[in-house]
């Protein structure tokens, strides 16, 4: 054949295959259309006479799949381990038996993650598995050995091989102590799992296996600890009905999951060892009906379901305890899995257990939890009734810093629980005495009444009344409380009895127009009612306005006692707190003018107090709570500069009161908590090196007092905010290290805290402030990872208060604040789509909060900043319209809040989003707006680095700004201004790393911007300083795990050596050290460097 | 500066991508891959850009700074085209220098049964099946240019279904259907071919 001929014929055979392939793909489609045992006749009659095509087809349709991945066997061997045999599947991975061989011979269990699960999604929850695996160490918990990832990159995780049977099968031959005995040990394991805030949320006897020694262990941890709330939703819909079996109710129905979904698998897990068959049988039900039984049905006594030799044991207290931890409400069961152990424990012993059966009162009252709270309140009030109304009051107020307040709210707390717990139990047995009390206390009324309608009033009478009076409010105030609570309509009837005991106050003021002291005491009831009414947590009694009121009434009182009897200093004192009082409260209610105005009040009734009587400690006291309350209020309404002035005031007058007693650590330690202060103001002013000297100036203090009194808490919590606070500053001043281990110190500590009182809510908003913290450091740190945990710990809580307490907006703002975090380090981690889903949450939760409190400056630059995030997403993911719009938005809020405010971080933040907002018009194509928006960054910076011109976040800022800057003028050709903006990089970055030589970021934006010198000089043809340029960037990136850049500058530099050589071809040594960096260079990984070595003849 | 005069010649073969000259992609494509690098380290740096997911951006702001224009519909799918082929060619070069290196060379063994899973996963040096499907390809484009270069923006490009539809301007039920068709055929052509050698 001719070429032609022969190119001819080749262009029709390549046609006849193009028809061929369209008919294959035709054919196998129309084929699949078809039932399987149609496909062979259809193709028959399709391909008669082509036999090929027909073997074409039959072979694609024999390896058709519909299915996306099909589940493959494994490659015998993992890493150092091979594989034997299957154990079992879970719902993300399936476990082998393996065996380790490379000298070490142990036998272990392998779990490896299932093809087709190696989405973002599953892949986070098997690392969270591994993770909370290698973070729980008890012998009751399966432990990990090793993990990994396998060729096709699926992770795997090597844990201890339990040679054992499931817990329900051991417990056949096992009499019923035995069981309950080693039941109590699966608690024990568990209860260490809360301890670390993870919930296992798939309890059942199939993941509890018991060793030959007995030991009971827990397995699959692969659904366990909760994140928010799209995790429940999702992990509801992939537990199959299988698994439905142990779901609570709140599982169920996609509600919030604590530690109280584990107690009540426990429960179920326990009823089932002990009666031999399960509450509930669900296997055959349908789906609907399933979940409604386990929401509305109660489980049948244990007892009753148990055969005959069995239930004689469970009747009476293991009936209890299995149906009180079974509750369908999770706040009616038991606290924590060691409370049922405990309880268990009690049955063992013989002694008595505390479920109790479910009473009607129970049953209809919601108000429980509630209750203890109020309660609690109450106690305290009542306690501090007894010793002088007045100057407990006062001392209270002097205390007067949180901590204080916090410790006594906690141990009163825990004592009062007890208390009421005791209360409720007197209370339930007799509904009816509950009434005739009511009815006693009536007719108590009605005799003071009386007695107030006498004209005689003699000392003695005065005397009786005191003790009325107290009497009244007592069991008005007190006494009611436990025992009208079980009842319905307990918030009605506790309004009544204030209602009545305001009354009745109003009546006996009245009627003690000329006894002084009984008209100190109606001031004081006022005071202690106004405390009730306010009282924080309680949304039924939550009653600010009335609060208020109250202490309008009260101060009215003291400033008539006052006014009458201006030489007894107690009565100014008393007016003194009085005042203080009310600023409390107006600050609470957010009328700062107000508050300012009765703290200066109180600060000059204790100025001349102590003008009079410079010895007279307790007026000391007084002042220096009055310049505290006058610094908060001038702070709540953002002037810190006066607010500066006025703790500054305070630490003057505690010095002074400390003066007084030199040796007195508790004293010291008041003044060191003015100091502290002080010294947050100071940081919120951006002055971060005197902020620092003042807090470990106190840290000092509070260590003695640690030292002196180890178990205490006050003393405690404020080493813990010490660390906290010289992290916060130290990573102000970019010092990463110091940051992290402060905050881990603080975490530490508060984890303490936390295991001693777990109920405790106050010390759980710390301590997820604190993970907070430490995640904010750790993504500075480099570790993304770590710090996204510390977040998903911190939301854990937060969740947790929030849920509890769902009037609180500090706590909302608090966990809103933690996603936003979470979402920062989900983006540092390379994990966009998660953090976009993080920030969006944060959004959400910040827009009803940001609209009630449009001044509140933490709560707009949080909602500023997750608008922020969102923006940068958004531009990574090249949607620009809609990145303009989320960064404009946060940049406009910032912008509303800035002025009037002092703080430091509205700025810095406003320059990060000015630089992404420049980012985006230069993605858009907008050079010149782009550059012009980079440069607002220019006043910010200045504006900070004056306040402290250590401020590493105005380096960062800056770099950034220059070396995008830089990029736009080097894409228009402008190498002189391209260069001066790198040059200005360079001098930023260099800053911010020499603050901290482990800041491993701060180290690769330093060699980055080397680097972008180094080009731009060597196409201004400069190759002596493009090789310094380089140099330096080498050096930098050689100490950071970046080695494909290090690779790059390598052969960069190379090129440079060998330009340079070609213009001084004497210089031999030249063309050598080119060569050596290209070695270097190809050694480091650098791509494509064979002909460049080859011009190196070797 | 070598890189300088490539660069113009990059932006040359850009433009004149749809007259699908091969030898002169084959000379760029290290300089390109290399301007990839550079871009990555000096100027996204304070975004590490090793993910996946940022291949795509990346690769945006390597056509901007090379283009020095706003990206369109039009230039960014021929363009996302042009990336994923060289992606291609980059990953068969390194394969086929990693198979030399190895002792006894030939193809990698590859477990059949997994051959599902692998066909979806994105190509990386060490994938198993690179040079086969890449050799596949070829034949393929013979057949069904449009099949093929669907093979290529998700096998070498990394992209979705549903980008891989975007950028070649069919519908994603179109493209899941024809996706099914070409890896039965795929998984069909390497098995032969497992089984002849």
């Amino acid at each position: 054949m001719t070429s032609r001929e022969s190119s001819a014929a080749s262009a029709s055979a390549e046609q006849a295959s193009v028809e061929k392939h369209k008919r294959l793909k035709q054919l196998v489609e129309a084929a699949l259309e078809l039932p399987a045992g149609d496909r062979d006749s259809f193709l028959e009659r399709e391909c008669a006479g082509e036999p090929a095509l027909r073997q074409q087809a039959q072979e694609l349709l024999d390896v058709y799949s519909d299915v996306e991945v099909e589940p493959a066997s494994e490659p015998e061997q993992i890493g150092p381990y091979r594989l034997i045999t299957e154990l079992g599947a879970g719902g993300m991975g399936v476990v082998y038996l393996a065996q380790r061989e490379d000298g070490f011979s142990r036998t272990v269990a392998v779990k490896i993650m299932r093809r087709g699960m190696d989405t973002d999604f599953f892949l986070s929850r098997f690392q969270q598995e591994r993770e909370i695996l290698g973070a729980l160490d008890h012998p009751g918990i399966v432990r990990i050995v090793d993990a990994g990832s396998t060729d096709d990159g699926r992770p795997y995780l090597v844990m201890d091989f339990v040679d054992g049977v499931r817990i329900d099968t051991f417990c056949e031959t096992l009499p019923i102590r035995e069981r309950v005995s080693l039941f109590t040990r699966v608690c024990a394991a568990v209860q260490h799992a809360h301890r670390n805030l993870i919930v296992h949320r798939d309890l059942k006897p199939g993941n509890i296996l018991v060793a030959p020694d007995g030991q009971p262990k827990l397995l699959d941890f692969g659904i366990a600890k909760v994140l928010d709330q799209e995790d429940n939703e999702s992990t509801n819909a992939t537990i199959p009905i299988m698994t439905r079996q142990y779901a609570s109710p709140e599982q169920v129905r996609g509600q919030r999951i604590n530690t109280a979904s584990d107690v009540y698998a426990l429960g179920l897990i326990l009823y089932e060892l002990l009666a031999g068959t399960r509450a509930y049988e669900l296997k055959d039900m349908p789906a609907g009906d399933a979940e409604r039984f386990i929401c509305e049905t109660e489980p049948p006594e244990p007892s009753r379901k148990a055969p005959r030799a069995a239930a004689i044991h469970l009747r009476g207290d293991l009936d209890r305890i299995i149906l009180m931890a079974l509750r369908k409400e999770p706040e009616r069961r038991y606290h924590s899995v060691e409370a049922l152990s405990a309880d268990l424990e009690r049955y063992l012993q013989g002694r008595p257990v505390s479920a109790q059966n479910d009473t009607w009162a129970y049953r209809a009252s919601k108000f429980v939890q509630r209750n203890r709270t109020a309660v609690a309140v109450g106690t305290m009030m009542t306690i501090l009734l007894g010793g002088g109304i007045g100057s407990t009051l006062w001392q209270a107020r002097i205390a007067g810093s949180e901590w204080a307040r916090a410790e006594r709210e906690a141990t009163f707390a825990k004592s009062s629980e007890a208390e009421a717990r005791r209360m409720e139990a007197k209370a339930e047995e007799s509904a009816r005495v509950a009434v005739s009390e009511r009815e006693r206390a009536e007719v108590e009324r009605k005799r003071a009444e009386d007695k107030a309608a006498e004209t005689e009033r003699q000392r003695q009478k005065a005397e009786s009344r005191f003790r009325e009076v107290r009497s009244l409010a007592n069991s008005l105030l007190f006494e009611f409380h436990a025992l009208i609570r079980n009842l319905p309509g307990a918030t009605e009837a506790r309004r009544l009895v204030i209602t009545k005991s305001l009354e009745h106050l109003q009546m006996l003021q009245r009627d003690a127009a000329n006894d002084p002291g009984l008209q100190a005491e109606v001031a004081a009831a006022y005071e202690q009612l106004g405390q009730l009414q306010g009282a924080a947590g309680d949304a039924a009694l939550g009653d600010i306005k009335g609060a208020f009121e109250s202490q309008v009434k009260a101060l009215g009182i003291r400033q008539v006692l006052a006014a009458a009897h201006t030489a007894d200093a107690g009565m100014q004192r008393d007016l003194g707190a009085s005042h203080l009082r009310m600023a409390e409260l107006l600050l609470a209610l957010k009328q700062q003018g107000g508050a300012l105005e009765s703290a200066q009040k109180a600060q000059s009734i204790y100025q001349a107090l102590v003008r009079t009587s410079p010895r007279d400690v307790l007026s000391m006291l007084g002042l220096a709570a009055s310049q505290q309350a006058s610094g908060q209020a001038h702070e709540s309404a953002g002037r810190l500069k006066n607010a500066l002035q006025s703790y500054e005031a305070q630490t003057e007058s505690r010095r002074r009161i400390e003066a007084t007693s030199p040796d007195d650590l508790e004293l010291q330690t008041q003044t060191a908590e003015a100091r502290d202060l002080e010294a947050r103001a100071i940081e919120l002013e951006g002055r971060f090196s005197d902020a620092i000297h003042i807090v470990e100036a106190n840290g000092v203090i509070y260590r003695k007092a640690v030292a002196a009194n180890p178990h205490n808490i006050r003393a405690r919590r404020n080493m813990i905010q010490n660390h906290r606070t010289l992290g916060s500053l130290a990573e102000r001043t970019g010092d990463v290290s110091t940051a992290r281990d402060n905050y881990r110190r603080a975490v530490d500590l508060q984890k303490d805290l936390v295991a001693e009182d777990p109920r405790n809510a106050r010390m759980l908003e710390d301590l997820a402030a604190l993970h907070s913290n430490l995640g904010a450091t750790l993504i500075r740190f480099a570790q993304p990872a770590e710090g996204a945990k510390q977040y998903r710990l911190a939301i854990d809580i937060a969740a947790e208060l929030a849920a509890r307490d769902p009037q609180n907006s500090a706590i909302r703002a608090a966990l809103a604040g933690a996603h936003l975090g979470h979402g920062q380090s989900l983006m540092e981690a390379q994990q966009a789509e998660l953090a976009q889903k993080a920030y969006e949450t944060a959004i959400q939760m910040f827009e009803p909060l940001a609209a009630t409190a449009p001044r509140d400056v933490n709560i707009q630059m949080h909602r500023a900043l997750a608008h922020i995030g969102i923006g940068r997403i958004l531009r990574d993911r090249n949607d620009l319209k809609q990145a303009e719009k989320s960064l404009q938005h946060g940049a406009n809020v910032l912008e509303k809040i800035l002025p009037g405010s002092g703080d430091h971080r509205v700025l810095s933040n406003l320059g990060i989003a000015y630089n992404r907002l420049a980012d985006v018009y230069r993605l858009q194509g907008n050079n010149g707006l782009a550059i012009a928006t980079y440069s607002r960054t220019l006043p910010i910076a200045e504006r900070l680095l004056k306040q402290d011109p250590l401020n590493a976040m105005a380096f960062t800022m800056r770099a950034e700004s220059m070396s995008r800057s830089g990029m736009i003028q080097e894409s228009n050709g402008d190498w002189t201004a391209a260069l001066r903006s790198y040059q200005g990089a360079v001098e930023m970055d260099a800053k911010q790393s020499a603050r901290d030589p482990r800041d491993v970021r701060a180290k690769e934006n330093l060699a980055g911007s080397y680097f972008a010198v180094c080009e731009i000089r060597l196409r201004l043809l400069q190759h002596r300083s493009a090789f310094e340029a380089c140099a330096a960037a080498i050096l930098h990136w050689k100490q950071t795990p970046a080695k494909a850049e290090l690779a790059i500058a390598l052969a960069r530099a190379g090129d440079i050596r060998f330009a340079q050589a070609a213009e001084e071809p004497d210089r031999a040594e030249l063309k050598v050290e080119g060569c050596k960096l290209y070695r270097d260079a190809a050694a480091a990984g650098a791509m494509e460097m064979e002909p460049r070595i080859a011009r190196c003849g070797q | 500066m070598p890189a300088d005069e490539h660069k113009d010649e990059l932006t040359q073969m850009l433009h004149s991508w749809k007259d699908q000259d091969a030898s002169q992609l084959d000379k760029l494509v290290p300089v390109l891959y290399q301007e990839l690098r550079i871009l990555a380290s000096s100027h996204l740096r304070r975004e590490r850009v090793d993910h996946t997911l940022q291949r795509t951006a990346l690769v945006n702001e390597v056509f901007i700074r090379l283009m020095g224009q706003r990206v369109d519909w039009e230039n960014r799918s021929h363009f996302f085209g042009v990336a994923s082929r060289m992606m291609r060619r980059i990953l068969v070069d390194y394969a086929r220098k990693n198979q030399a290196e190895k002792r006894g060379g030939g193809a990698q063994r590859v477990d059949m049964d997994k051959l599902d899973a692998l066909l979806e996963m994105t190509a990386e040096s060490k994938h198993p099946l690179t040079l086969t499907i890449h050799q596949a390809l070829e034949k393929l484009e013979g057949l069904d240019p449009r099949q093929a270069q669907l093979v290529e923006l998700r096998f070498f490009g990394g992209h979705s279904i549903e980008e891989a539809a975007d950028l070649m301007s069919i519908s994603t039920s179109t493209a899941k259907r024809e996706w099914k068709f070409v890896r039965a055929w795929l998984k069909n052509e390497i098995l032969k071919e497992h089984d002849l050698s």
